[in-house]
């Protein structure tokens, strides 16, 4: 049987109009996404939903909902407009910040998510940039490994690099735009604004003010604490902080860890 | 002169008539579809007229996605249900008559034909064969490399990434940002390129007509030559748009073509019956 140029014709839009035709009435036929993450296949997070899968036609509400985060929290991450940040498109992103010198996008959602939930994530072959407010937020809220603290304090945008000063003593709050400068943080042993310490001694938690003393009173044995710090325990009543920065190293790379000596405790 | 010349010489403007229209259709569809998705972005979008993503509208997204389809169930960012669908039927077309997609229905490769005309007139019988044959032939495999490449980097990244160079999208939303530069500089190259070479996109690097062309040798509809009634003139070879020598062969299997039918006695082989598609074999 000859297939003539007509015929042919009429083959391509037969199959395409019939194909599609049939996909619609078959229910198959979507040009729209459905919104469902895809999910970890295997590890401790399998079957969870994998932030790796959020795609710019999400909405913030979405995020919310889909991972469980408090929409102010990624209003405050993304300094999302108050009125209705459910609303917002994270594809907006790229617009609202398009003055910055990085990208803040879908991307950095991914990372902010994967993050505040603690779940398995891998930067892509592009760095990945967030908020300090977002950075902030993570400090506050997130169990984040020692790496992650150094990739996200190192991927702060707009921040100009500042050898010698510890991202950690940065505040958000005090940086409302993002051409930022370094300011004492809050608790860091230096008085805020107000002339108050913020210093508490709730369990767990390693601020500017707790020593080695107070970790050992909740309970964490010295040789775990050793194992974080690299080397023998020095003086019990030292200011932690203090002694991190006196070796030159960052304290925030090693409170997130201390603090999960006091999490792994029975 | 012989007789095989002059009918030759009295044919050889002749060309497939109704390819044009239905590539100038199609065309002009996924335009007005592209601009109407900008325009309901805006919320000024024309409610009769799809205003779906154009990666919702290619088939090679269903293709790039049936990696994580099978493994978790869910589709790759940007890619829709519509691009399986399409997917199926762009592989139910190529099954009956290999990669007619691409001959008659893919939007990139009519407008590299449009800008060929143009590189026709300026370059004249040198046109469309100015490549070195050395480079020319290992350079036809390259889109294979792309097609593997875009695949695992596709199932790896759980992301689009083709779109990132893709000229297609950049062609109908060069207007938008989600345009990535990469899209626009490939989109530019082939746009010279098809000044000097028809179809350079199609031959040298799209990862769908490297899948399309795996279709060829296994096509239901074959593509036949009668070496009976040719009269070797040589005008199949010439109208090729992808340099196949078609008269040195009887079946044309050919990973390369692109089921145009611009080399058949329905266009510009001027003998009847000589080169069909046929599904079964030459009377």
């Amino acid at each position: 049987m000859k297939i003539s140029t007509r015929v042919m014709a009429i083959l391509v839009f037969a199959l395409l109009v019939g194909g599609i035709g049939l996909s619609i009435a078959l229910g198959a036929w979507s040009t729209k996404n459905e919104k469902i993450p895809a999910t970890y296949a295997e590890g401790e997070a399998a079957g969870e939903y994998n932030p790796a899968d959020i795609r710019g036609s999400y909405t913030f509400g979405e995020v919310s909902s889909l991972f469980e985060i408090p929409i102010e929290d990624l209003r405050k991450a993304f300094r999302l407009p108050g009125g209705n940040p459910e609303a917002v498109a994270l594809k907006e992103l790229e617009g609202l910040y398009g003055d910055l010198n990085v990208e803040i996008g879908t991307s950095s959602v991914r990372l902010f998510t994967a993050l505040y939930r603690g779940l398995p994530y891998t930067v892509g072959t592009e760095d990945t940039w967030l908020l300090p407010e977002a950075v902030a937020l993570l400090r506050e809220k997130a169990q984040l490994s020692p790496e992650w603290v150094v990739y996200v304090e190192s991927h702060m945008a707009g921040l100009t690099p500042v050898p010698q000063v510890s991202m950690s003593t940065l505040t958000p709050e005090s940086n409302p735009t993002p051409t930022m400068t370094p300011t004492p943080r809050k608790g860091s042993g230096t008085p805020s604004a107000s002339g108050t310490p913020d210093h508490t001694k709730e369990p767990g938690k390693v601020t500017g003010q707790t020593t080695f003393q107070d970790m050992l009173d909740w309970g964490i044995s010295q040789e775990a604490i050793e194992q974080v710090i690299g080397e023998s325990l020095p003086d019990v009543g030292l200011v932690i902080k203090d002694w991190i920065t006196s070796k030159g190293l960052t304290f925030s790379s090693y409170k997130t860890a201390l603090e999960g000596l006091y999490t792994q405790l029975p | 002169m012989t007789i095989a010349t002059k009918l030759a010489k009295k044919r050889r403007s002749k060309t497939n008539i109704y390819r044009p229209y239905v590539q100038a259709f199609f065309f002009v569809l996924i335009a007005f579809i592209s601009i109407n998705h900008s325009l309901a972005e805006a919320g000024k979008g024309i409610s009769w007229l799809s205003s779906a993503s154009l990666h919702a509208l290619c088939p090679f997204g269903g293709v790039v996605t049936l990696y994580q389809f099978f493994t978790s169930g869910t589709l790759v960012q940007k890619v829709h249900d519509s691009s399986l669908v399409l997917m199926v039927i762009g592989f139910v077309m190529a099954i009956i008559a290999g990669p007619i997609f691409c001959g008659w229905v893919c939007p990139m490769g009519t407008f590299q034909e449009w800008i060929g005309k143009l590189g026709k007139r300026i370059f004249g019988k040198r046109y469309n064969h100015m490549v070195p044959e050395k480079w020319d032939k290992r350079l036809r495999y390259l889109r294979y490399l792309v097609a593997i490449w875009v695949v695992y980097m596709t199932a790896r990244s759980l992301s689009l990434v083709f779109a990132n160079v893709d000229p297609y999208f950049a062609l109908f939303n060069f207007w938008s940002s989600e345009v990535a530069l990469g899209g626009l500089v490939v989109l530019g190259v082939t746009m010279l390129l098809s000044l000097v070479v028809e179809r350079p996109w199609c031959k040298y690097a799209c990862p769908y007509g490297a899948v399309q062309g795996l279709f060829n040798p296994i096509r239901l509809a074959k593509l036949r030559r009668n070496n009976e009634t040719c009269i070797q003139c040589g005008a199949c070879d010439r109208a090729c748009p992808m340099n196949i020598q078609v008269s040195k062969l009887d079946v044309i299997s050919n990973h390369q073509c692109i089921s145009c039918m611009e080399c058949t006695s329905d266009a510009a082989c001027p003998i009847k019956e000589t080169v069909e598609f046929r599904i079964g074999k030459v009377k």
